[in-house]
């Protein structure tokens, strides 16, 4: 070594310190560490499930706020699996947008079989895509019953709904969408979110701890919620009291016309390249594996607001599903188009309409 | 990639399998700067040319100084190198602004233009680090690095390759020769470190960031104790975050069988500022010391000429945290502090008769005040802040109580370190159950953000 010249000297060597706190375990504490987090993350949702209050009436539904609470949604189907309840499956047109849970399709069904037996697991906002992720991760309970699923061919109105579009976009349910072998070019989270959510789907604590966000605080984190409530107290929340089902309506309920809703011209995408359809048959594959009897129910979408061009466009995609549905032997009903004045809006029917949609279902003991 | 991210936990499960297997053969390094690289290109990879630029650069001034009898020319080419980086990239546009107004202020009708580029992540550090390099050779504390693969891992290492500490060559070099040994204890160790570090940004900082941000983006909005508040958050918040990442860096090169200095030592609890100087950015400060301070003289020139010395380090430390002059104001306030202060530490007074938590109390006080600087968005912002708080008003300032009860605690913890009842922190009982809270905590309360590090804009 050369050119020395005389410094202060330091101590550059590698400081052998730990740190500056004690928090240092060794092997077999940090086994003890695993055993109480693995007790804890295991047992947590066991027994939250014992003492939170969940009695659902023959008319109930996923509370609105709730839509993306899917360890709710896991247990709202064990429960009718308990009860060997049929499942009704599909988005807001099966929960029932503009209608009270005693007007549904499920409701409807159990007034008119003066029975308790169909259960509503519609879920708001959930396309096929999502519906796929939903039943594959959430939905185990569906096992060995019958189904009657919703087909919204409105998913496919156009290559935006139908997850096409190379525009990134906020859609419903991304936590339920395929996060990393999938290519969805509008979902465009980063690699971490991704990861994040293809762990949670398989870790039920994670699960829970997000119902917990999603029922007691207002779907947010310990951290946000109390910063924006500083003056509640977070035990406070935890109630082990559901949020209720809504007893009124979440919109007026006038038809279409009165909400100033006008006639539209829908982009319909091929069902051979759509990748709303293509969700669909899985999850129809995805059913049937599971050893549930299929009941397929397509539409009725509200033509009246169509132009000419969409609903040939409409007619044309109703024939394929239909042919397709029967090439795989699955029993499907396609009701006629309702009357004008009980349609909501391009999908949802109003409560006459769902009557009318049931009716057409004819549903037998 | 955030060491709090899920790729980053891929990204080294998939390095340390092959680390493991190839720790004893000449493909470790090049293992090490592969795996070093991709975890800096994660973030941008042009920018990955300037690391391997400024690592070359280094390498062949220093294989030249050994070759050459004009090593003051070589050393200059080195310092002069880095410091252009840093002063194109980081200071550009701080330079740009100040001359702007400088001709705005004499009328003479052009501005000059302001130069389009982001700050390199990790620029601030990983300049420094190799520096010190240069420096040290020339100095005759170290011999040339014969290998520009263990020269370049040693510059980009990834687990302190963004935000520090900024190893010297002398410590670290020579881990990076030698086949590192890994323990059982290494990797509990490391695992120690990297939980604490990981709490610390996700559970803590994370949490305080989102009051100090609300409060500080609005000043004017918010009364005098939620300012007050605001800064003692956040206070605690650049604490966690910093020493967050230092403690993962730290526990990450653990588990390869590698040291990194420590970085922080409860600095909230130092009692003078001195002291809070040896136990905050320690990798800085000494860094500061050797390659700023004692060149100008250090405390070898007399009573003014020490002051003057400490004034200029604690300016251009100041500096090196931001372009902005809010940062060289909080650096004059430690200077000013300091200087003021050198004697009262030394006075039997200070250290004997005052109450240890009045001191700490006090510097702490102080410390808050200047982060002030450090935090607020400009230097009206922190003059504001400054007004208001002086005007206490009786307002009950809304803030979340388990922010503050966490922090509390952490604080309690740390004082109680630092004193003789530091054997009661030592029982296994109470490690396992603060471990257990912790882990518990971070799967229960918080969400997994991707915050990024406070000092990864440095």
């Amino acid at each position: 070594m050369e050119n020395r010249e005389p410094t202060t000297e330091v101590n550059e060597q590698p400081s052998d310190d730990f740190g500056a706190n004690a928090i240092r375990l060794n092997l077999g504490e940090w086994i003890i560490v695993a055993i109480l987090v693995s007790v804890a993350v295991l047992l947590g949702p066991w027994i939250w499930k014992r003492y939170e209050a969940y009695e659902p009436d023959a008319t109930y539904r996923m509370p609105f706020a709730m839509s993306e609470d899917y360890w709710h949604f896991e247990r709202l189907a064990e429960h009718a699996k308990e009860s060997e309840r049929v499942f009704v499956v599909g988005d807001s047109v099966v929960w029932g947008e503009y209608v009270l849970p005693g007007q549904s399709i499920a409701g409807q069904l159990n007034r008119r079989t003066e029975s308790e037996r169909f259960a509503n697991l519609g879920v708001a906002g959930i396309h096929p895509v999502a519906l796929l992720g939903l039943l594959a991760h959430h939905g185990e309970a569906i096992r060995d019953a019958q189904v009657i699923l919703h087909l919204n061919l409105l998913w496919m109105s156009s290559p935006k709904r139908d997850l096409q579009s190379n525009e990134e976009f906020r859609f419903n349910h991304p936590r339920l969408v395929p996060q990393l072998f999938a290519d969805l070019p509008s979902y465009r989270a980063n690699a971490s979110e991704r990861i994040g959510i293809a762990l949670e789907r398989r870790i039920d604590a994670w699960n829970w701890v997000r119902h917990v966000r999603i029922a007691y605080f207002d779907s947010q984190d310990l951290h946000h919620w109390t910063v924006e409530n500083p003056k509640s107290d977070p035990w406070s929340q935890i109630t082990f009291e559901l949020p209720a089902p809504r007893t009124e309506l979440r919109h007026s309920s006038v038809d279409w016309t009165e909400r100033g809703i006008r006639v539209q011209d829908f982009d319909w995408v091929e069902l051979d390249s759509s990748t709303q359809w293509a969700a669909f048959r899985r999850c129809v594959d995805v059913l049937r594996a599971r050893g549930n009897t299929l009941r397929v129910v397509v539409g009725p979408l509200n033509e009246h607001l169509m132009t000419d061009a969409s609903k040939a466009g409409h007619t044309k995609l109703v024939e394929a599903a239909k042919a397709w549905l029967e090439s795989e032997g699955l029993p499907s009903v396609v009701p006629d188009v309702l009357p004008s004045n009980e349609y909501a809006d391009a999908s949802h029917p109003l409560a006459p309409g769902y009557a009318r949609l049931v009716e057409a279902l004819g549903w037998e003991e | 990639m955030l060491f709090h991210t899920w790729p980053f936990l891929v990204f080294f499960a998939i390095f340390y399998a092959l680390y493991l297997l190839v720790r004893g053969t000449k493909f470790r390094v090049p293992l090490l700067l592969v795996a070093s690289y991709v975890f800096y290109a994660w973030w941008s990879p042009r920018y990955l040319v300037l690391i391997v630029f400024s690592t070359l650069v280094d390498y062949f001034c220093v294989k030249s100084m050994s070759r050459s009898e004009r090593k003051k020319l070589w050393l200059g080419i080195s310092i002069a190198n880095n410091l252009a980086l840093l002063g194109f990239f980081k200071y550009g546009e701080f330079v740009v602004d100040n001359v702007n107004a400088l001709l705005g202020l004499v009328n003479l009708g052009f501005e000059v233009v302001e130069p389009d580029v982001l700050l390199p992540v990790g620029i601030s550090f990983y300049t420094f680090q190799s520096l010190s390099y240069t420096i040290d050779y020339y100095r005759g504390k170290i011999d040339a690095e014969p290998s520009v693969v263990r020269f370049a891992a040693f510059v980009a290492l990834f687990p302190q390759l963004v935000a520090g500490p900024i190893e010297r060559a002398s410590a670290l070099l020579p881990q990076l020769a030698r086949t590192p040994k890994i323990t059982l204890d290494d990797i509990t160790d490391g695992a120690s470190l990297f939980l604490v570090g990981i709490f610390k940004k996700v559970a803590l900082a994370n949490y305080l960031a989102l009051y100090v941000d609300a409060v500080y983006a609005v000043p004017d909005q918010h009364s005098s104790r939620e300012l007050l508040l605001a800064t003692f958050f956040f206070a605690w918040q650049i604490y966690f975050d910093f020493s967050g990442y230092t403690d993962m860096a730290r526990g990450i090169a653990r588990t390869m069988g590698i040291r990194l200095m420590i970085n922080f030592r409860n600095p909230y609890t130092a009692t003078d500022l001195g002291d809070f100087w040896k136990r905050w950015h320690i990798s800085l400060s000494t860094w500061f010391r050797d390659y700023v301070y004692v060149p100008l003289g250090g405390n070898r020139g007399g009573w003014a000429r020490t002051r003057i010395n400490i004034a200029l380090t604690m300016l251009i430390s100041g500096l090196w945290h931001g372009a902005a002059w809010t940062f060289v104001i909080w650096g004059a306030i430690h200077a000013i502090g300091r200087i003021a202060t050198l004697g009262l530490e030394r006075s039997e007074a200070y250290r004997e008769r005052t109450p240890k938590i009045l001191k700490q109390a006090l510097v702490f006080a102080f410390v808050c005040l200047a982060w002030i600087f450090f935090r607020a968005q400009s230097l009206d912002d922190a003059l504001f802040i400054l007004g208001r708080i002086a005007l206490p008003s009786l307002e009950d300032p809304l803030y979340p109580a388990l922010a503050m009860s966490l922090v509390l605690c952490v604080w309690a913890y740390q004082l109680v370190y630092e004193s003789f009842l530091r054997p009661l922190l030592t029982l296994s009982l109470v490690r396992v159950a603060l471990v257990t809270f912790m882990i518990l905590y971070l799967v229960f309360a918080p969400s997994s953000g991707d915050t990024p590090f406070i000092y990864f804009q440095f």
